[in-house]
Formats: structure tokens, C-alpha cells, sequence
């Protein structure tokens, strides 16, 4: 019985060694993996009876030399279309679902005339506040998320639950810090700048810290494939400020922090609870050390300016249009519903692009994980070319995805808006700079749709810095087109800076994409 | 109760002031002009004219180009930073910061950084002030009470009266506002370099631009009087004896000159003023020491003070012919490159102050009429100005400096500098005396105590200097010339007792503490103000304003939401709160031209009560807001609808 059991974990053991390396070079990487799979001497003596690690390892070695080396020989697993089907079907249900909290939001608004941080009849300083509160928030928890989602799911993904909640609540930690010193500083640059009266600023600060609250706890969500999960809590949300608001007569503002709270605190254990669930179902006895903070820092501050410049990027034209001083300004940023309305809108385009990226994405690194061991190296020229086409048809079809699901959305409000106004309903746009808003935003949103697959397939190579570089130019020139139009044509031309910015976003992240594929063996081998 | 005079209603706005004018004065020249030593060698000056030239050039290129505003400026300024950076250390260096930036995080990381203490920085900052004192502090005692009592003189004003000095500052104050919405030349074709300077900080500031111009006048004032002890020390080589031309400017009141009450104001003629002397300092140092820094000084000096103000362009031109042709005479054949410099400077200085004006004339704006007709003003009455006390004391400096020239042991250098003064002084005399006759100019004729005035404290600091200066050898420290500076200071304030300045004012602190009491408690945008002329300048840029006569006429009385009379047009003002002035007894000034205007106030008056009579019986939506023996402002509600709410928030 015992000598089953032995085996059985024996072969378990293989198979494992076979899931991180197919082919290893000789019995020391095969000890040097059991080594990171938490295994010691005394373990392994008392659980193999062997004398130490490396006996086990020349065992395992022999164990898979004898199965014959995975690598070479092996070709891609059979899969049945129906397999095919769900697997992809899943990725894209996976890249959707980011989307559906948005689409509840918006569905919200429009029939219940309110959703948990807006309300359709709210003053303009009110939602100039909240508009402010949610960009800063996402500004500054961007590069949170990318750290979270980077090393959180490193850890994850090799089942080492402890040591991910550690480095997430580490980074949770610093990001409240972080929100913690934007709202010094924005109290400070309102004491000096006087940028706005005191409920205000207190609106933005209280909405602001909510918001950094929930953004944190999704991104956990997010990490521990708990997506669906965001989307109960925000439509509890909602639900709550309908009754608080509709039903008991709270004010609309009071409601909606109430509500908040309740959702950021529910996230939050949600997200304890998670994590404990999940550590708890981890293997006993593993005990591994964080690396040294520095080096975490060093090792995920590319995503982390990512995450900063993305949110910064997909916000600057709306700053630039809110601050054009071509009404009577009473302050430095004001409100503007047409302009919003039209982006919120124009974010449906986003969707189904979202999805397939995913799907994309997935099926690209599968196939990557199936191959790169059936070319030798005298093949790479072979391999990367091979990849390059591959690569580049997938840009190519994420394009025109993008560009076909801009297409539907564009018609699909047009009838939708035509009809609701056949029937006497309240229309969903009416502004025509809504309606300009919209249209262009579904060309920048089209084509970011596509760069951000450039983005996603260098995270997954471990490439970042061209993509920043890529998001920053990005960036600037968003900022600058913004400007410039909002100021010498008309508010709403600032679009035209997030459209000008997610072409160049697509040309410089295309450009980058293209020479990372082309160069796939070297950075295959710096990922693994 | 709003109590203008009140610490509360100052104490953030003073801050803010002075922290801009530091950020922007200070901190940024910093890493954006590129000099050495900022605050020695006289340096200052020069970091300030740049710093301002920059600044007014740049907001030019932004207003012309409709792209002025604080995102521009900032943005344009982090640009100047990074640039200034780079020059100044390299590339390199600026990427070696990032770098150590970075490996800072990392060690901060890892614990291996330790916070700098308070105690460290407070030692560091005490060494810096200790040792400043040890060799200036019988000057920083005699210079606190000097400056103290002629800032109370000019900054009295400012601080307990609400209303705006004199009737310029309500238009400074529009042009001010005007720029910040990038309005260039709005009454016509002026210089608007002031005003640049002005919309510049009451950005920076984040304050009401009221405040920026009511406390800017004394502050330039105070620059001048900084000047004056520059120049005098610069030229003597004697700090006391500068402190001595303090005495004489700054504080002996209204007594050189009546005109001095408009340091309280807040006018681009007192602006242009504070670079004069630092101005023709920085030439006669250029023709002394042949350094080519002194003449860019110079020409951003003279640069700045022809985008602000053309008279005092015109007459630093004057002195700075004077000093050529001295230093010609003295120094031919070294002078004569020096010369030409000058002349190219000047020549490019001058095209720099006409550009946006010429751009402005090219873009179709008229020269601004009331400054046209003042300076063609000829009067045929103008005679030689006799010679009274301050002439006197004109003359003695005169005296004073040619002794100086003449003496025995004089440096060959500090002698062929006072010559240089010397034919300053004639130049100033000329134009005080000689000038307006010749030409009968009354613009020259009110305005040539400007130069007058701040060459007699020149010329009293060098009497200064000649008299201590025998006491040299046997003083080295100073102490009989502060002594001298000191007893005087206390004389004279003893015997003329000067008050502090209180310019004539165009309406009662009331209308103005009210204003700023409804833009406090009420939303920009949505507010007006039904009053005379004076409270538009004040309501521009956050309210709405309207004059009493035009509400009388326009509007019926009869519907609750203000409507137009005329049935036809159908309009309606849709603005939540009306505040409508009505004086109980009419606010008269000193200024005679404005009779007839106040006397159409009165005839309107009765008509006004009438209109707010029927308002109220029709509707009953008359509340009053505030009411004293001369001033009731009545208040018209009317709040903004749900849909009204929802039409400004989604735009349909």
C-alpha cells in the first residue's frame, strides 16, 4: 500500500517536472525544479526514501528518458472541435467579461437614471467632482493593478497562494498610500490654486478614495478569476443606492457613498476570503521567502508605468475638453455630458475586440507553449518567421474585428436611438457633439482594441519598455492635438487627440510587437 | 458683516501672492535662466529682467496664438525646466539624475535610506542665515526700520480700504482679467506687458485678481525703493549712503512728489520704473568693465521696460544716450565698440517693445484713443519749473557728484563713473526743466517728476557718500554713515511726519467688501451684479454684470424670471442670482470730470427704486441683502430648474 502510494506521488512528481520542462537538459535542472517546488533532502529522504535531492533527480531524469524526452517528438495534442469551441469561447467570455460592470452601469443609467457613481440629474459641480475623483482613481491605481496582475499571478499560476496575497496586500498597501499622498497633494494645490470650493474638493476626495477602494479589489478579483464576482457586487450596488435614494429618500449623493462603502468593503473580504480559501487548498509545507522588496519593485516598475500612462493616455482628452476655457469657466475643469456621453457610448466598441483579443491571445500562447519545442535551434529564422505570419494575421484579424464591432455599435445606436425617438422615449443622444464624440471615439477605441493585443503579447514575452515607450508618445501626442483643437476649433475637437494618440499607440506598439516576434527564441528564453 | 480689513480676508491671498512671486521669480529662474551667482554681484536684477522678458514674450506668443492659459504656461514651463537642466548640467547629467533617482527608490526599498531630519535642515538653513547676519547685520537693523515705515506708508492702503485706488485701476484691472481670457488690447493698441505680469501671477496665485492688483502697486513700489539703494550703493561703493537715497524716497511721504500716492496703485509707468536704475547700472558697468553679460542685462532691463510702458522706455533711451556720450568723452577709444553694442542692443530692444504692437495694428486693433489724446495734448502755458526745495536738493547732488569727481585719492574708475552720472543728472535736468517747455507737452509736464524725484535720492545717497567719506580710514565698518542714515531717517520722519498714501477712490469700500462677499458665498457664472461703471472691472471673469440704466430700460417688471421688455425678442436671463445695487446717497469723487456722470447716477436713481418697487408688488421676489446708510442691494432669486440642471450637465 505504502509502495503505491510512493509511486504514485513519484509519478505525480515526473509529470509535474514534464508541465514546467518537457525536456530537460540533465538530472541538476530537474533538481534545481524540485528545489523550487519547495522539495529538501529531508523531504524527499523521507518521502522517497532516497538519500537525497539529487538521487531523486537522477531518478525523475531517467523516469522521463524513458518515457522519451516530450520535447521533438511530441506534436500538438488532439483537441476535438468541441474542446476547440468551449476553450475559446471561455477566453472570450473572459475578455467580455471586463466589459459587463460597464454594460450593467450603462444600462443603469439609462433606466434607472442612476448607477453607483452617477446620477443623470446631478449638479454640474457634482459630476465634475466624481468625473475627476474616477480619472485621478484610475491614474493612480493603474500602475497598481499592473503590479498586482503581473506578480500576483506569477504566484498564482504556480499555485503559491501565500506568497501572492503577501505581495497583492503589500501592493494594495502602497496603493492606498498612494492615494493617501494625491489627496495631500490635490489639498495642497487647492489651498495654493483654489481650484475648487470646499464641497467639491471633499466630494472628489470621499468618491476618489471609494473608487481607489473598489479598483484595488477587482483587480484582486481579477487575478483569482473571480470576475463575475465584481459584477454581482456592482449591481448590489446600484440596487442599494435605488432603495436608499428612490425608496427611503437619502440624497443621491449620500446614496451613492453609502453604497460604495459597502461594495468596497465587501470587496475587500471577498477578496480575504478568496485568498484564504485558496491558501488553505495549497500544498502544506511550503514556506518560500518574498524576494527582496527592490527587486520586486525593479521587477514590475515597467508595468507599473504602464498601467499609469494606459489610464493617463485613455483620459487626457477628456481633461483637455473639460478645461477649454470657451464658456464661462468657473473653474479649471468643468463638466461636460455631451463630450462623456459620447465616449461612454463609444467604450461598447471595446467589447467583443476585448474578447477576442483574449481569444487571440491564448490561442497565440498555446500554440507557442505546443511548438517551441518541436523547432531546433538551427531553426530559429524558421520559428520566428513562422511566428511573424502567425503574429501578424492575428493583428490583422484583431483589426478587423475592431473595426467591424465599431461598425455594429455605430448602428446599432443609430437604430437604437432612431427607434426610442419613433416611439417618443427619451433618446439616448440628442447633442450632435455627442453624436461627433461618439463616432470618432469609435475609431480611437477601434483602433487602441488592436494595440492593445501589441500590448498584451509583449507583457506575455516579457517585453514591456517599447510598449511604454509606445503608450507614452501615445500619450503626448494626445495631449498636445487635444490641447491645441480644444483650444483653436471647438471643446469637443479634443477627441481628435485620442484618435491621433491610438493610431500612433497602434504604429509604434506594431512596430514593437513585430520585433519582438522577430526576434521570439531570445525572448522566449529571457521569459522563461 | 464683511470686514475688508479683517487678517482673515488677507491671510491667503498674501500667501498665495508671495508664494507665486517666489515660484515664478525665485525658484524658477532657477533652472530655467541660465546665470551664475543669482544673488550676488548684482545679479539679481538681471535673473529678474530675464525672468520677467521670458515671461512676457512667451504669454505674447500664447495670447496671439488664443492658447494662453495656466495648462500652457505650466506646460511650457516644465519644457523651459527640462531644457534649462540639460544645457546647464547635460544630457547626461539629466539622465545620471533619473538614474540615481531610481537607485534612490530601490535603497529606499531595501531600508537603506535615512529620512533628513528637521534638525538637519534647520541647522543647515541657520548656518545659511547666521552667516549672512554676521557680516550685514548693522545694515539688516538699520535697513527693517527704513523699509518697514515706507512699506507702512505704501501698504496701508491696500490693507484697510476695499475700494481700488485711483480710477486706473479699474482699468489695469479689466486688461488684467481681458488677458487671462486671452483678450489682447481690448480697448485698443497699448503696451501690455504689465498686464501680462499681472494675469501671470493672479494665475499662479489662484486668487481673486483684485487682490493681485491692489497689493502689486505698493510692491513695486518697495522694488524701486529696492533700486534706488542698489543704484547708490552700485555707484559709491557704500551701503550706508544707499540706505540714505532709501530715506529720501521711501520715506519722507508726499513731500518730493504728490504724484507718489500712485505707488499705491497699481500702474505699468510705476512697473516699468523699478528697472530704471538696475537698467543704466548694468550699462555703466558694461562700458566699465567691457563685459558682455552687463549689456544683455541691460537690454532685458530696457526690453522689459518697452513691453511695459513707452515713456519710461523713451526715457531710458535718454539716459542711455547720456552715459554713450559720456563715456565717449572719457574713455574715447575704448568706448567706441561699447558704443556701437549699445546701439544694436537698443535697436533690437526697441523692435522687441513695437512687435506686438505692431502685430496687433497688423491684426486690425486702433491705438488706444485716451492715451492718443493725452500725448498730443499740447498745453501753451508751460514755463521753466522754478527752483523750490526738491530742485534745491537736485542741485546739491549735482554739486555733490562733481566734488566727488574732483577730489584728491578718487579710483580713476569710481571717478569716470560719477562723470557718467554726472551727465545722467544733466540729462534728467534737461528733461525737467528744458523738455516740457520746448515742447509744452502735457504728458511730459505731469510725468517729469518721475525721473527727477528718483535721481535726487541718487543724488542725496552720493552727498552721502562725500560726506562720509573722509571717516573711511577711521571707519571701516560704517558705523558714522549709518549713524548719519539713521538720525536722518529719524529727523525727517520727525519733521514732516508722513501718512501713509490714500489715493482718491472712485466708489466706498462698501461696493467693493460686498462684491467680494457675493463672489465668495455664491458660484462663478452665476450671479450678477446691477450697478454703476466702476464694479465691472471687479465682476469680470466671475459674474455677470449690468449697468443700472441699461437694467431699468431693458427690463420688465412684471415676470419673476427676469424678462426683456421688447415682446418680440422673447429672451429671457436666466442667471440665479441678481444683486442689484442702490445707492442712498451717491458716491462722489474728488476728480471734477466725473460731475456729470454722477449727476446722471442721481437722475437714475429714483427710477431704479421705481422698477424695484413694481418688481417687488408683481412678483414679491425681492429679498435685500445688505443695507448700511448709503448702499441697500436687493437680490433676485431664482434657481435653476431640474431640467435646467440637466440641459447644462448633458448639453441638450
Amino acid at each position: 500500500m505504502e509502495i503505491k502510494e510512493h509511486d504514485k506521488m513519484f509519478e505525480e512528481l515526473v509529470s509535474k517536472i514534464i508541465e514546467m520542462n518537457s525536456s530537460p537538459e540533465d538530472h541538476y535542472e530537474v533538481v534545481a525544479l524540485l528545489e523550487s517546488f519547495g522539495w529538501n533532502d529531508l523531504r524527499v529522504s523521507s518521502n522517497f526514501g532516497v538519500e537525497d535531492l539529487f538521487e531523486l533527480g537522477i531518478n525523475i531524469y531517467d523516469a522521463i528518458k524513458k518515457r522519451g524526452m516530450v520535447g521533438g517528438i511530441v506534436s500538438k495534442k488532439k483537441v476535438s472541435i468541441l474542446q476547440t469551441i468551449i476553450l475559446l469561447a471561455k477566453s472570450f467570455l473572459r475578455g467580455v467579461i471586463f466589459a459587463l460592470p460597464m454594460a450593467i452601469s450603462v444600462i443603469a443609467m439609462l433606466t434607472l437614471k442612476l448607477s453607483l457613481w452617477s446620477y443623470q440629474y446631478l449638479s454640474t459641480e457634482l459630476a465634475t467632482s466624481i468625473a475627476i475623483a474616477t480619472i485621478l482613481s484610475f491614474i493612480t491605481i493603474g500602475g497598481f493593478t499592473q503590479a498586482i496582475a503581473r506578480r500576483g499571478y506569477f504566484y498564482i499560476s504556480q499555485d503559491y497562494y501565500n506568497m501572492a496575497r503577501k505581495i497583492t496586500f503589500k501592493f494594495i498597501k502602497m496603493g492606498y498610500l498612494a492615494a493617501a499622498v494625491v489627496i495631500v497633494v490635490l489639498m495642497l494645490l487647492n489651498t495654493f490654486f483654489n481650484l475648487f470650493p470646499f464641497f467639491m474638493l471633499s466630494a472628489i476626495i470621499i468618491y476618489y478614495l471609494l473608487l481607489c477602494a473598489i479598483w484595488l479589489s477587482v483587480t484582486v478579483m481579477y487575478i483569482l478569476q473571480k470576475e463575475i464576482l465584481f459584477t454581482a457586487l456592482l449591481s448590489v450596488g446600484i440596487a442599494i443606492v435605488y432603495f436608499l435614494f428612490n425608496v427611503i429618500g437619502i440624497d443621491i449623493i449620500f446614496s451613492q457613498l453609502i453604497a460604495l462603502t459597502i461594495v468596497s468593503i465587501l470587496g475587500s473580504i471577498m477578496v480575504y476570503y478568496y485568498f484564504r480559501k485558496a491558501e488553505a487548498k495549497m500544498e502544506k509545507g511550503i514556506a518560500a521567502k518574498l524576494p527582496r522588496m527592490s527587486i520586486t519593485i525593479y521587477s514590475v516598475t515597467p508595468y507599473f508605468l504602464y498601467g499609469i500612462s494606459y489610464f493617463s493616455f485613455l483620459y487626457v482628452d477628456r481633461v483637455m475638453a473639460w478645461s477649454t476655457n470657451d464658456i464661462f469657466m468657473p473653474y479649471l475643469i468643468w463638466f461636460r455630458g455631451a463630450y462623456e456621453l459620447g465616449l461612454d457610448f463609444g467604450l461598447l466598441g471595446l467589447m467583443i475586440p476585448m474578447g477576442v483579443n483574449e481569444v487571440i491571445i491564448n490561442n497565440f500562447v498555446l500554440n507557442l507553449e505546443f511548438n517551441e519545442n518541436s523547432f531546433k535551434i538551427s531553426d530559429t529564422k524558421l520559428f520566428n518567421g513562422y511566428y511573424f505570419k502567425l503574429y501578424f494575421r492575428a493583428l490583422i484579424t484583431s483589426g478587423i474585428i475592431s473595426i467591424l464591432s465599431a461598425i455594429f455599435v455605430y448602428v446599432f445606436v443609430r437604430i437604437l436611438n432612431g427607434e426610442l425617438d419613433h416611439l417618443g422615449v427619451e433618446t439616448l443622444i440628442t447633442s450632435d457633439i455627442t453624436w461627433f464624440v461618439f463616432q470618432w471615439s469609435l475609431v480611437a477605441y477601434a483602433v487602441i482594441a488592436t494595440s492593445l493585443l501589441n500590448a498584451v503579447t509583449m507583457f506575455s514575452l516579457s517585453n514591456p519598455f517599447d510598449i511604454n515607450k509606445a503608450i507614452l508618445y501615445a500619450f503626448s501626442v494626445n495631449c498636445m492635438v487635444g490641447f491645441l483643437l480644444s483650444r483653436w476649433a471647438d471643446y469637443h475637437y479634443a477627441i481628435f487627440g485620442l484618435v491621433i494618440g491610438a493610431f500612433v499607440f497602434l504604429y509604434f506598439s506594431t512596430k514593437a510587437a513585430l520585433k519582438t516576434i522577430n526576434e521570439l527564441d531570445y525572448y522566449l528564453y529571457a521569459a522563461s | 458683516m464683511y470686514d475688508y480689513s479683517s487678517f482673515a480676508v488677507h491671510f491667503f491671498p498674501v500667501f498665495k501672492y508671495a508664494a507665486a512671486l517666489i515660484l515664478l521669480f525665485i525658484l524658477l529662474p532657477k533652472f530655467i535662466i541660465l546665470k551664475k551667482n543669482r544673488f550676488s554681484d548684482g545679479n539679481f536684477y538681471g535673473y529678474l529682467f530675464d525672468t520677467i522678458l521670458l515671461f512676457i514674450v512667451l504669454s505674447y506668443i500664447l495670447i496671439f496664438s488664443k492658447l494662453y492659459e495656466l495648462l500652457a504656461v505650466i506646460g511650457l514651463l516644465v519644457i523651459l525646466i527640462y531644457n534649462g537642466l540639460a544645457r546647464k548640467k547635460g544630457q547626461a547629467s539629466v539622465n545620471e539624475i533619473l538614474h540615481n533617482f531610481k537607485i534612490w527608490v530601490f535603497d529606499f526599498w531595501d531600508g537603506l535610506i535615512k529620512p533628513i531630519s528637521r534638525k538637519m535642515i534647520l541647522t543647515h538653513w541657520w548656518e545659511r542665515i547666521s552667516k549672512l547676519l554676521k557680516h550685514n547685520y548693522r545694515y539688516v537693523f538699520l535697513a527693517i526700520p527704513l523699509y518697514g515705515f515706507a512699506a507702512w506708508l505704501r501698504f496701508y492702503d491696500v490693507f484697510v480700504h476695499a475700494a481700488l485706488p485711483l480710477s486706473d485701476s479699474y482699468v489695469t484691472l479689466a486688461w488684467m482679467k481681458y488677458i487671462n481670457q486671452r483678450i489682447i488690447f481690448h480697448d485698443g493698441l497699448y503696451t501690455q506687458g504689465f498686464h501680462i505680469f499681472l494675469s501671470l501671477l493672479s494665475k499662479f496665485s489662484a486668487t481673486n485678481p483684485l487682490f493681485i492688483l491692489k497689493y502689486t502697486g505698493p510692491v513695486n513700489a518697495m522694488m524701486i525703493i529696492g533700486s534706488v539703494w542698489f543704484f547708490i550703493y552700485k555707484v559709491t561703493g557704500s551701503k550706508s549712503s544707499g540706505y540714505f537715497g532709501v530715506v529720501v524716497y521711501g520715506c519722507t511721504g508726499l513731500y518730493f512728489d504728490a504724484d507718489f500716492v500712485r505707488q499705491v496703485a497699481t500702474n505699468s509707468q510705476e512697473f516699468a520704473m523699478l528697472f530704471i536704475l538696475p537698467t543704466i547700472w548694468y550699462l555703466i558697468q558694461y562700458f566699465e568693465e567691457k563685459d558682455i553679460n552687463y549689456l544683455l542685462m541691460a537690454f532685458s532691463g530696457l526690453s522689459v521696460i518697452g513691453l511695459v510702458h513707452s515713456l519710461i522706455f523713451v526715457y531710458v533711451v535718454l539716459l542711455s544716450g547720456s552715459i554713450m556720450i559720456a563715456r565717449i568723452i572719457v574713455d574715447w577709444s575704448k568706448a567706441f565698440k561699447p558704443v556701437l553694442m549699445t546701439i544694436g542692443a537698443g535697436l533690437i530692444a526697441t523692435l522687441i517693445s513695437l512687435l506686438p504692437i505692431g502685430i496687433g495694428y497688423l491684426l486690425g486693433f486702433h491705438p488706444h484713443e485716451s492715451s492718443l489724446e493725452y500725448l498730443g495734448r499740447i498745453s501753451e502755458r508751460l514755463q521753466l519749473t522754478p527752483i523750490g526745495v526738491r530742485e534745491f536738493l537736485f542741485l546739491i547732488g549735482i554739486g555733490a557728484t562733481l566734488i566727488f569727481i574732483v577730489l584728491p585719492k578718487v579710483e580713476v574708475v569710481i571717478r569716470k563713473r560719477l562723470f557718467t552720472v554726472l551727465f545722467i543728472f544733466g540729462a534728467v535736468a534737461v528733461l525737467y526743466w528744458v523738455v516740457p517747455v520746448i515742447t509744452q507737452s502735457v504728458l511730459i509736464e505731469s510725468r517729469k517728476s518721475i525721473l527727477f524725484v528718483l535721481f535726487l535720492a541718487v543724488g542725496s545717497g552720493i552727498c552721502h557718500a562725500l560726506f562720509i567719506k573722509p571717516f573711511e580710514r577711521f571707519d571701516p565698518n560704517s558705523f558714522i554713515g549709518i549713524t548719519i542714515t539713521f538720525l536722518s531717517f529719524v529727523i525727517i520722519v520727525g519733521t514732516l511726519k508722513p501718512m501713509p498714501f490714500i489715493p482718491i477712490k472712485m466708489e466706498s469700500d462698501t461696493h467693493v467688501e460686498q462684491y467680494l462677499r457675493i463672489n465668495e458665498n455664491f458660484k462663478p457664472s452665476e450671479w450678477m451684479i446691477v450697478s454703476q461703471e466702476e464694479e465691472y472691472a471687479l465682476v469680470l471673469g466671475t459674474g455677470f454684470h449690468m449697468f443700472t440704466r441699461d437694467f431699468i430700460r431693458d427690463f420688465s417688471t412684471s415676470s419673476k424670471l427676469l424678462k426683456y421688455k421688447d415682446e418680440k425678442s422673447n429672451k429671457n436671463i436666466k442667471i440665479p442670482d441678481i444683486f442689484i445695487y442702490y445707492e442712498k446717497n451717491v458716491f462722489r469723487s474728488e476728480y471734477d470730470e466725473m460731475k456729470e456722470v454722477y449727476d446722471r447716477r442721481e437722475a437714475e436713481r429714483p427710477n431704479l427704486k421705481k422698477w424695484l418697487d413694481a418688481y417687488k408688488k408683481n412678483t414679491g421676489n425681492l429679498q435685500v441683502y445688505f443695507e448700511d446708510e448709503d448702499l441697500i442691494i436687493y437680490w433676485i432669486h431664482t434657481p435653476f430648474t431640474k431640467e435646467e440642471k440637466y440641459i447644462e450637465i448633458w448639453g441638450y
